[in-house]
């Protein structure tokens, strides 16, 4: 076409078309970038597999892992069936506003072609939401009953940490219009929620047989420490689609911007979470010096600065998460100094570290202002929402394992807990030859030997 | 059977069934009636498993 004969009206037809293909391809990418964060995120819930079975005994190595597939599979239709509806319904509180397009039987929660965005950002809060659940995961293997597991994991999957983070990660969440609350990374609506959460149900659940002996904590090793570390690894890897999940891809000329409407990009989130995972790992070596405890600080470390992932200085970040490294392993040494049996430390690394996280932003952030109309992050502000969400973490937590357990459902039968899990409930070893003696002749020939 | 359009053109929410309220419903009714009743399954499972070790367990200590 001869461009120099084109009327205005072609020029402003060609205009609009580009801007339509424009606008669909930022569309596409916005999809494209949430759907491959999910998958990332669907790495996290491996990491837990390999790293609970490996923390356990042998004898209950597959109760573990059939627990935490489980959970995956049962947070996902919860989370479709009232998780999504509870996070637009509830932003102000505990009375809903009708949102009758997050019901499960809505147009908008299936394929439909004018609504692109709705179902990969679903994705990513389901498996938000799933990560509660793994977290809860660890801490009671090896004594609690798998149909208990599920009823509390369903709960703290689909229904607590999604009110908390309506209240807290919502534009019109009240603990944001209220306090300023600030926490781009889930630090505090994620992992403190489910951190404290679990503690509510380990004080119920009671430590497993042995693990306290007259007062005395004593180790119950891991059938495979090496299993724990790669899946702790495998965890660290899926964070970055954790967290890729929490930030803002916008169509348009604004770019990325935190959950909060704020400026922020990708570079951000990089610099300080790899500085926030090396430093817990020093954190945690240096108050160690165990492997199990050394890897775990990777998760520690991130936690601890995913509040404010946006803001920090990035050598910050790095001596915040030293910091958090040291002082959750202290937490986790006082929790078994009160008789709690944390089988993967599980409140130290998602419940101290997140909290500490959010505490950390109101120290360091204080003053920096929201979005237009909300108050700026401040220390009280995030002190106060910190205390809401250890609360709605730990009451129903507690409520519900104590409803379970005075009804005789939350716990094995000792001497089930004796045999071990998987030979009762599951009928399998997850390592049936690893007791034969190799005295057997063998049924397939020796190649060398004729040779 | 289900399908909610006969053409491409200006559909929207195409999947199947996304004409029909009440199927949407019920379909999310019998997904809610899964999720418990695999819980109510696995505590059967367990009760039976538990119960029947554990009776196990007692005659083995008695013949000792």
């Amino acid at each position: 076409m001869n461009q120099e004969n084109l009327s205005l009206e072609q020029l402003s037809e060609m205009v609009q078309s580009q801007q339509a293909v424009i606008e669909m391809h930022q569309t596409m990418n916005m999809e494209v970038f949430y759907w491959w964060c999910t998958a990332l995120m669907i790495m996290i819930h491996a990491g837990f597999l390999a790293y609970e079975m490996g923390a356990s005994r042998g004898k209950n190595a597959l109760a573990a892992g059939i627990k935490n597939i489980l959970a995956l599979a049962m947070i996902i239709p919860a989370f479709y069936l009232v998780g999504w509806w509870i996070y637009l319904s509830f932003p102000s509180g505990i009375v809903p506003s009708s949102v009758a397009e997050a019901l499960p039987w809505s147009t908008s929660m299936g394929p439909k072609l004018d609504e692109m965005g709705t179902g990969v950002f679903w994705a990513a809060f389901a498996l938000f939401g799933a990560t509660t659940g793994s977290i809860l995961s660890g801490a009671v293997i090896e004594r609690i009953r798998v149909s208990a597991f599920l009823i509390l994991t369903i709960l703290v999957g689909s229904v607590i940490w999604i009110l908390v983070a309506a209240w807290g990660w919502h534009g019109e969440g009240w603990l944001l219009t209220k306090y300023g609350y600030h926490d781009v990374g889930a630090a505090g609506v994620v992992h403190a929620v489910a951190g404290f959460f679990t503690l509510g149900v380990l004080i119920n659940l009671g430590p497993r047989t042995g693990k306290f002996i007259n007062g005395i904590a004593q180790t119950i090793a891991p059938h495979s420490l090496p299993m724990t570390l790669i899946g702790l690894m495998m965890i660290i890897f899926g964070f970055f689609g954790f967290l890729g999940g929490c930030i803002i891809f916008n169509t348009g000329d604004t770019g990325w911007t935190t959950i909060y409407n704020t400026p922020t990009n990708l570079s951000a989130f990089a610099f300080n979470t790899l500085m926030g995972f090396a430093g817990g790992i020093i954190g945690c070596y240096i108050a160690t010096r165990d492997p199990f405890w050394t890897m775990s600080g990777g998760l520690v470390g991130i936690i601890s600065v995913a509040a404010g992932l946006d803001l920090y200085d990035p050598a910050l970040a790095f001596i915040v998460a030293v910091v958090a490294g040291v002082l959750s392993v202290q937490s986790a040494k006082f929790l078994e100094r009160c008789g709690i049996d944390d089988a993967v430390g599980a409140v130290a690394v998602h419940g101290f570290a997140g909290i500490f996280s959010v505490i950390m932003v109101g120290v360091f952030a204080t003053g920096t202002p929201n979005a237009e109309g909300m108050p700026p992050i401040s220390f009280t502000g995030q002190l106060i929402s910190g205390l809401v969400m250890v609360l709605l973490g730990f009451i129903p937590g507690y409520g519900i394992s104590l409803l379970l357990k005075t009804l005789n459902m939350l716990r094995v039968p000792e001497a089930v807990e004796e045999l071990g899990i998987d030979e009762v409930e599951l009928l399998a070893k997850p390592y049936p030859e690893a007791n034969v003696p190799a005295t057997r002749q063998s049924d397939v020939p020796n190649k060398l030997a004729n040779v | 059977m289900g399908t909610s359009i006969s053409q491409w053109d200006g559909a929207t929410a195409y999947f199947i069934f996304a004409n029909s309220p009440l199927a949407l419903v019920l379909f999310a009714l019998v997904m809610l009636v899964i999720c418990v009743g695999l819980i109510t399954l696995i505590k059967r499972h367990e009760d039976k498993a538990f119960a029947k070790y554990t009776s196990i367990a007692v005659k083995n200590s008695r013949h000792k």
